[in-house]
């Protein structure tokens, strides 16, 4: 973890960071022309909020400002009730959970023994008939490897072993029951003087008196009931979740010992040949960790409700936190009732990754398919999201610029999928909206709001594909001298290729060239002027392309 | 014309490397320079008559040498000779400076325009070429078998 943060901090690009924080869309950063000028978003930001900040303490010293302040406030703090009450509810179920998994009576079935579960005898006497089975083709190994002298596998060696193992297999629920047993009764010992955690939400009781400080009239901005409802609400989830981490480790290492129970014959069997043992090895370390593994986590249970007790009565704090300061007084009256809790909750989940460390397989599973679940759910309200601002946008530039954007930030790269979809899919049906329509149509249905008609001929001109625009040029088309200037090299070349335009148009574009030179001229003449010498340079290639073109001579 | 496309196309013959090495001969030959065009349009621009402006057009030196290339591919001139004096005549050049230009021309251009004019004769775009599929597979030749007696 501690790698993690490090890992974070050297890899933190500032540049990036400091573009983030300049201007939140690329684009709007573009729009100042000069790199120079990008802090000036930032600067009236910061202007506003300090003016507007400056206003509201001065304001909210009034006895009308507070009253309108604490009132809005009040106002949070109602709303913020119903994810206050999830977040209660989420933790007293967990809380439950955690109480049932961990209670001796959980499952009656018997971790080991196979006459106490139905479910691990019919596994067990399966795992055992077919190691039973293995001893016969083992037999054969080891008289092959003794006929052909491999001394890892002749008979003294392995022999010995196949009786003892042979033996060993027919008991293997008693030699693990006994483990499992030993683990229990220590996991037992923690459990059972494990204080109940559902004291833990008796923090609630907090919910009424924050409703009713939010609803009391002060003379001053009250911002302690927010605060202390948002910090219950990130409580109630994180210990809700950490509890429900403990429960579904209880739960997995039930299932996790049956399995490793059934497969114990077979674990045993392979103990047998030097090639195998490998796996036994595996099987075995497996079975202690995960033995084990209940013992560690109630171990943390144990401490934590002990800490978490302490806290509730008021005992972790050496000191509380000077509660005099008018100004700080509230921030310090908050730490004072809701740090102790948080400590105890944070010693929770450092044991639950102190547990996870003695990396049993599958238990690092949880915090995996946690994370992964909380990814998805991320994921899918950012696809959501997306999806609705997918439908609000009409406009398929917008929503394109927002996806490219979406796309460079972490959570919101799921929205971006829709978003840019959405810009491609209504793009293409303009496209094909379009279609067979003369450019000069399309370019007064496509003009963008302030754009003369001619540039925006030049864009439907410039945005077709050589072969389309060969394909879909009307002959009236290549009459409009715009289109010419605004044709690309690849656009002159295929309308005068094999598959390109017809007599037609090839006949009709000379001639446009040979009626407008005065024009093309001038046109030229406007580029150089500009400075846009390439376009100017692009416009005499095309008229040289096609007078030396042996198609375009008729 | 050239092939059965010939109501859509002219007869496409060129490739669009072939026109950018006429444009470089004819510079190479002192024919043209890199303000052709600008010349051009402002002679251009100076008549009212289009028929005359398209002469102008037609008679500038790359559109000549193009223009005889087209006919060479065509077969409208057949000889090398011919090739030489017409563009001579028409580009108003030496014999030698035509000479070199018809030498230049014929390894840079004339080979890959008639390569692919005759393709065009050949195979017209609208004919599909269809694969000779062998009608018995054949059969190797078979292998004396040492292992075996030959059978009397």
């Amino acid at each position: 973890m501690a790698q993690k943060i490090k890992n974070f901090f050297l890899n933190l690009k500032w540049n990036k960071k400091r573009s983030i924080l300049t201007s939140p869309l690329p684009k709007q950063r573009l729009r100042f022309g000069s790199r120079a000028f990008a802090f000036v978003p930032v600067l009236i930001f910061l202007g506003i909020a300090a003016i507007s900040g400056a206003f509201l303490t001065s304001f909210g010293q009034t006895i009308l400002g507070s009253t309108i302040g604490n009132f809005g406030l009040a106002l949070a703090v109602l709303v913020l009730q119903i994810p206050l009450l999830l977040a209660n509810a989420f933790l007293s179920m967990s809380i439950a959970i955690l109480g049932v998994v961990t209670s001796p009576g959980f499952i009656s079935l018997s971790y080991t023994n196979p006459a106490g579960n139905e479910f691990l005898a019919v596994g067990w006497a399966l795992t055992r008939d077919l190691a039973n089975i293995g001893f016969v083709i083992i037999l054969v190994i080891i008289g092959l490897a003794t006929a052909l002298k491999i001394r890892e596998y002749q008979w003294q060696k392995t022999l010995p072993l196949l009786i003892g193992i042979a033996l060993l297999i027919n008991f293997t629920p008693v030699i693990l029951g006994l483990i499992v047993d030993a683990s229990n009764i220590v996991m037992h010992f923690f459990l059972g003087d494990t204080i109940d955690f559902t004291f833990v939400a008796t923090i609630w009781h907090e919910q009424l008196n924050i409703l009713l400080d939010s609803a009391a009239w002060s003379r001053d901005l009250n911002f302690l009931p927010l605060a202390q409802t948002l910090f219950l609400i990130v409580f109630g989830f994180t210990s809700g979740l950490i509890f429900l981490l403990f429960s579904f480790l209880f739960i997995l290492r039930y299932i996790a010992i049956w399995m490793l129970v059934i497969l114990s014959p077979i674990a045993f069997f392979c103990y047998i040949l030097p090639a195998t043992r490998g796996l036994f090895k595996m099987w075995w370390n497996q079975f202690i960790q995960w033995s084990f593994i209940g013992a560690a986590a109630a171990f943390f249970l144990w401490l934590s409700s002990h800490l978490l007790l302490l806290s509730w009565e008021g005992k972790v704090m050496g000191g509380t936190f000077d509660t005099g300061e008018k100004a700080t007084a509230p921030i310090a009256e908050m730490m004072n009732q809701l740090l102790p809790y948080s400590i105890g909750i944070g010693f929770l989940i450092v044991g639950f990754f102190v547990t996870l460390a003695t990396s049993a397989m599958g238990a690092t599973g949880i915090i995996t398919a946690t994370q992964k679940g909380a990814k998805t759910a991320v994921a899918w309200t950012a696809k959501k999201t997306g999806r609705g601002i997918e439908k609000g946008l009409k406009v398929p530039e917008g929503a394109e610029r927002l996806g490219r954007w979406a796309a460079g930030k972490k959570i919101f790269g799921v929205a971006a999928k829709p978003l840019i979809g959405y810009a491609k899919r209504r793009h293409e049906e303009e496209k094909k909206e379009l279609e067979g329509l003369p450019f000069a149509t399309r370019a007064k249905l496509t003009r963008k709001p302030g754009q003369s008609v001619q540039d925006s001929l030049r864009d439907v001109v410039k945005g077709l594909d050589p072969r389309k625009f060969a394909s879909e040029a009307h002959t009236d088309d290549l009459k409009n001298l715009d289109v010419f200037f605004a044709m690309s090299r690849q656009q002159v070349k295929t309308l005068g290729g094999e598959r390109g335009g017809s007599v037609e148009q090839k006949k009709t574009l000379q001639e446009t060239l040979i009626k407008n030179t005065g024009a093309i001229l001038g046109e030229y003449k406007k580029l150089r002027t500009a400075g846009k010498n390439e376009e100017a340079k692009k416009l005499f290639d095309n008229l040289s392309y096609i007078r030396h073109n042996q198609d375009y001579i008729t | 014309m050239v092939n059965s496309k010939s109501n859509k196309n002219y007869g496409v013959i060129s490739q669009p490397e072939t026109t950018d090495v006429i444009g470089e001969l004819a510079i190479k030959y002192g024919l043209e320079n890199e303000n052709t065009e600008k010349e051009l349009l402002e002679k251009m621009a100076q008549i009212e008559n289009f028929e005359k402006r398209e002469k102008i057009f037609e008679n500038s030196p790359g559109r000549q040498i193009a223009r005889t290339i087209k006919e060479v591919a065509q077969g409208k001139i057949k000889d090398k000779d011919i090739f030489i004096v017409t563009l001579r005549e028409r580009l108003n050049i030496s014999k030698e400076t035509a000479q070199k230009l018809a030498k230049d021309l014929e390894e840079k251009v004339l080979n890959s325009v008639q390569k692919t004019f005759k393709e065009k004769e050949e195979f017209p775009s609208s004919q599909k070429i269809e694969e000779v599929i062998p009608l018995e597979k054949p059969t190797p030749p078979k292998k004396k078998d040492v292992y075996r007696e030959p059978i009397e």
